[in-house]
């Protein structure tokens, strides 16, 4: 059999690089030479496009009840085209449609904002802790070794219980228990990148340590941060729909793409299957496309790694 | 017969730039005994000619051509066939000592493993062999270090392990892969004996495989000087050095410092290595940078001419 | 080794502290609390709080109470939601069920995703080696929540095979749909990470080593290869765990399992403070000891690790 090892090029034997393009532009080419990428970003697209668009083109709202429909969700509720209801209704007669819209973009916005809370947090606490370095560091990331301990779940489940059930808590919890993962990262780059020479002539030139993380640090590191964040996404939505499955979460009449699911799969044994494939069918798009953007941007900033 | 016989060697890469040649065309012989130095820059194909002869390339390397150990065609085997090649037959220590032993491994258990394995010795039995060739090479307090793990013993210490164990099974051959060039210069001195000593000790050939001229004179028997994945020149080492006939080793031996000698310019070869993409242009792939070339050098490749010990390839 | 692991339970103690205090502050600041007497109790729960936590002292000596309790008699204080019982009885009675199906997810995890991903990187490019890799990121996206309604779907409602729910003890056919559906998502992670970090490992100059020893295939894989990728597998096994305990929710909801899960999710629906603090409690003592064992284990595997 022929031995296993990966794609391992004599490092001697590369050929050179011809052109003078620049980092970021090799990096874009490499994102749009890996296809499962590219199609990836082009399904979130079209997610995104469908859950802002969706509802406005249907004549029904997320609220409306379909009276018609009522009696016999299993036989009037089912999708279809001349009814308005392309995916059916719920056991309320509401129109799944509209409702799967909603329930995505909540999913998305919380998806996205949480990341975004667990990038701003974690960098600044990274790159604080990693350039300031000694006790401080020490300190700081002993605080992070503690918290990471913590079954954060069980933590932002009695957060959402002792001061009630909000998405916005539900946002800044999600970000504010992600951020550890983020922080280390950070902080690892910024111990590299503090030796680097143009910190040490801004440090020798009198600037100060705020202004050497904010100008020179953290532009530095915006690539690894980025492609982290866009990888944390699918996780915060993960989570998102792991409370709102439970019933903790998003509070009726609001959706999200877990509280669908829960209320499709409360209802499976009535014949009603819809009502769990449609939110199914976009929970596994939106996760499946972000994993596959966030890992085609990894390996297009770093080619080295991620042949996994 | 010679001991290893390779014959029009061609090593392929096929990667996501292109297909890189890295060896072409590339016929050594190596008898018992001897040293044979290849000498080369960084992608001269050397490293590569050597790790063909193994059977080590990597899945995306292809191969052709013959290596023939003691009339035996070995190339193409697969990894099953070649164990019994491998270690017993021909054993290869590699450049960088610091990450060519098992991390998590003691040394004790990397080195009995061979014996283990090749001639089904019990671990105790093996023991004992590995302690007096870890003593042979030269290593003081052995059996401490036979207990340690890797990451308490220096380079120039674990290159020594290295040694010790190519050594356990009395291969024929030993090919050594830029043994020197990631440890100190007081060290390397050290290693090169010690490889000299074993060629004495236990009668086998050995490839030493350097970009360093200077560490070739000292110790080699042959030298073959390789660029752009050809053998350009090759030959007896003193006379190679006294009389280059290839441009290519001309400028190699002019670049080397002398001490002996009042400088006040370094000499250089001007250009820089090809690329080894752009397989076939013709001619003499040293031509680009050749002090000496003619219009007739970009036509086409200079035959290889063989007068006595030596070859070389050259229209002059 | 024992000074490692002397070093690192002083650093899981005060952690387990902090927990507590915060959990009990939080929950003492929060609008409505039931400590501030603000929200109508049943007069029997108020009287055992008021005997319980002396809720007139201040905060501090109230939370030096309620550690000692638990501390001293492993006393969690009265359930709100279920009147006659204690937490420390609930979770007696619940914790028994999770940590069984959770055990078997957790094993089923490692050893199935650790083959998967050793042989898939092993085979690399192959047509096994892409069907796994297919599978794994599949199932990356099927947590418990998706993977309990389609499992019942499939083998109860079509298939008729498997009871939809209840735990009977922890008979088999009870068993099975709990540990899939808590499993799916983390054996796939898992074999992803062994296959990934297994080629990393097969392209390194000890492997090289190895086989220019001549040793033969399994002896390259089972001695060399193995150890070192493990290393990643070993430092997702914290995560795993919690993964398992919290979707222990999911799964005790669902399948009406009767774990920890399911008195978790009620007294968070009802506000029942005691029990989820309780619970909250415990899974982060058990977290924070079994992140003391995986940190103990990965210094085992690695011999550069200085403890």
């Amino acid at each position: 059999m022929v031995f296993p090892i990966g794609v391992r090029i004599d490092p001697e034997a590369r050929p050179g690089r011809r052109d003078g393009r620049s980092l970021w532009q090799d990096s874009r080419a490499r994102f749009m030479h890996n296809r499962a990428a590219v199609a990836s970003a082009s399904v979130l697209l079209l997610v995104c496009l469908y859950s802002i668009v969706g509802p406005v083109s249907s004549e029904w709202s997320t609220e409306a009840i379909d009276w018609q429909v009522i009696g016999d969700v299993k036989q009037h509720g089912r999708p279809s085209l001349g009814s308005g209801h392309f995916f059916g209704t719920d056991e309320l007669g509401r129109d799944l449609f509209v409702r799967t819209a909603m329930g995505t973009r909540v999913s998305l916005m919380v998806g996205i904002f949480g990341a975004l809370v667990a990038m701003v947090v974690g960098t600044l606490y990274g790159a604080v802790s990693g350039y300031v370095g000694g006790v401080v560091d020490s300190i700081m990331m002993r605080i992070v070794d503690m918290l990471m301990a913590i079954p954060f779940m069980f933590v932002l489940i009695l957060l959402l219980m002792v001061f009630g059930r909000s998405v916005t808590l539900l946002f800044i919890g999600i970000g504010l228990v992600s951020w550890l993962d983020m922080a280390r990262i950070v902080r690892g780059q910024t111990l590299s990148i503090k030796q680097m020479e143009f910190v040490e002539h801004a440090v020798a030139t009198g600037v100060s340590t705020a202004m050497i993380v904010w100008r020179h640090i953290i532009p530095n590191i915006l690539g690894v941060v980025v492609v982290y964040a866009t990888l944390l996404v699918p996780n915060m939505i993960l989570y998102e729909s792991f409370i709102s499955f439970l019933g903790l979460g998003v509070q009726e009449p609001n959706a999200s793409l877990g509280s669908l699911i829960n209320s499709g799969a409360s209802r499976m044994q009535y014949g009603t299957l819809w009502q769990i494939g449609f939110p199914l069918f976009f929970f596994v798009a939106v996760l499946l496309g972000f994993f596959f953007v966030g890992d085609g941007m990894r390996d297009a900033l770093d080619p080295r790694e991620g042949n996994g | 017969m010679s001991r290893l016989r390779i014959r029009n060697l061609c090593v392929d890469f096929s990667t996501p730039d292109g297909t890189v040649s890295a060896v072409r065309d590339v016929s050594l012989d190596l008898e018992d005994g001897e040293i044979l130095a290849i000498v080369g820059e960084s992608g001269s194909g050397k490293s590569q000619t050597a790790f063909a002869a193994m059977g080590l390339l990597p899945a995306n390397a292809r191969c052709s051509g013959s290596v023939c150990f003691d009339g035996k065609e070995i190339l193409g085997l697969d990894d099953d066939a070649l164990s019994g090649i491998r270690a017993r037959e021909i054993a290869m220590i590699f450049q960088n000592p610091m990450t060519s032993l098992n991390p998590y491994r003691r040394i004790s258990d990397q080195m009995t493993e061979v014996l283990e394995v090749h001639q089904g010795l019990s671990k105790k039995a093996a023991r004992t062999q590995c302690i007096a060739m870890l003593e042979s090479v030269n290593i003081s307090d052995a059996r401490m270090r036979f207990e340690q793990f890797p990451h308490e013993c220096s380079g120039g210490m674990r290159q020594r392990v290295m040694i010790a164990m190519s050594l356990l099974c009395r291969p024929r051959i030993l090919i050594a892969d830029e043994p020197t060039t990631a440890l100190d210069v007081t060290i390397q001195a050290q290693v090169i004996d010690l490889l000299k000593m074993i060629r004495e000790r236990y009668g086998m050939a050995i490839i030493l495989i350097t970009h360093d001229l200077g560490l070739v004179a000292g110790c080699s028997d042959r030298v073959a000087v390789m660029y752009a994945g050809r053998v350009m020149e090759s030959g007896p080492t003193e006379e190679l050095f006294l009389s280059p006939r290839h441009p290519y080793t001309d400028a190699l031996l002019k670049s080397l410092i002398r001490m002996d000698e009042d400088t006040s310019r370094l000499y250089s070869i001007s250009g820089s290595h090809p690329d080894t993409t752009d397989a076939g242009s013709g001619g003499c792939p040293f031509n680009p940078r050749c002090p000496v070339s003619t219009i007739a050098c970009s036509a086409s490749l200079p035959a290889v001419r063989t007068v006595g010990s030596r070859s070389w390839a050259c229209i002059r | 080794m024992v000074a490692y692991i002397l070093r690192r339970l002083l650093v899981g103690i005060p952690t387990l502290l902090a927990l507590v205090v915060f959990s009990y502050l939080i929950i003492v600041a929060a609008p409505g609390s039931p400590f501030l007497g603000e929200r109508s109790l049943p007069p029997e729960v108020l009287a055992n709080m008021e005997a319980r936590y002396g809720l007139d002292q201040p905060i501090l000596r109230q939370v030096m109470n309620y550690v000692w309790g638990i501390i001293t008699e492993f006393d969690f204080g009265p359930s709100f939601s279920y009147k006659d019982r204690t937490v420390t009885e609930i979770i007696a009675q619940g914790f028994p069920i999770t940590l069984t199906y959770g055990f078997l997810a957790f094993l089923i995890s490692v050893a199935v995703g650790v083959t998967l991903g050793v042989i898939a990187a092993v085979r690399q490019n192959s047509w096994y080696d892409y069907l796994a890799v297919g599978i794994s990121i599949g199932a990356q996206v099927l947590p418990n929540f998706v993977m309990a309604p389609i499992l019942v779907l499939v083998f109860t409602l079509w298939l008729g095979w498997l009871p939809g729910g209840g735990w009977q003890g922890g008979q088999l056919p009870y068993l099975i749909m709990p540990v899939i559906a808590l499993s799916t998502s983390f054996m796939a992670s898992i074999a992803r990470i062994t296959r990934s970090s297994m080629l990393e490992v097969l392209g390194t100059d000890f492997i090289l080593t190895a086989r220019a020893k001549g040793i033969g295939f399994r002896r390259l894989i089972f001695r060399h290869a193995l150890k070192p990728a493990m290393l990643p597998v070993v430092s997702y096994l914290g995560p795993t765990f919690v993964g398992m305990i919290t979707g222990s929710v999911v799964i005790d909801m669902y399948f009406s399992t009767g774990g920890i899960g399911q008195f978790f999710v009620n007294a968070a629906i009802n506000r029942d403070y005691p029990l989820v603090m309780g619970i909250t409690i415990l899974t982060g003592f058990l977290t924070i000891a079994f992140n003391l064992v995986v940190d103990v284990i990965y210094a085992w595997i690695d011999p550069r690790i200085r403890y």
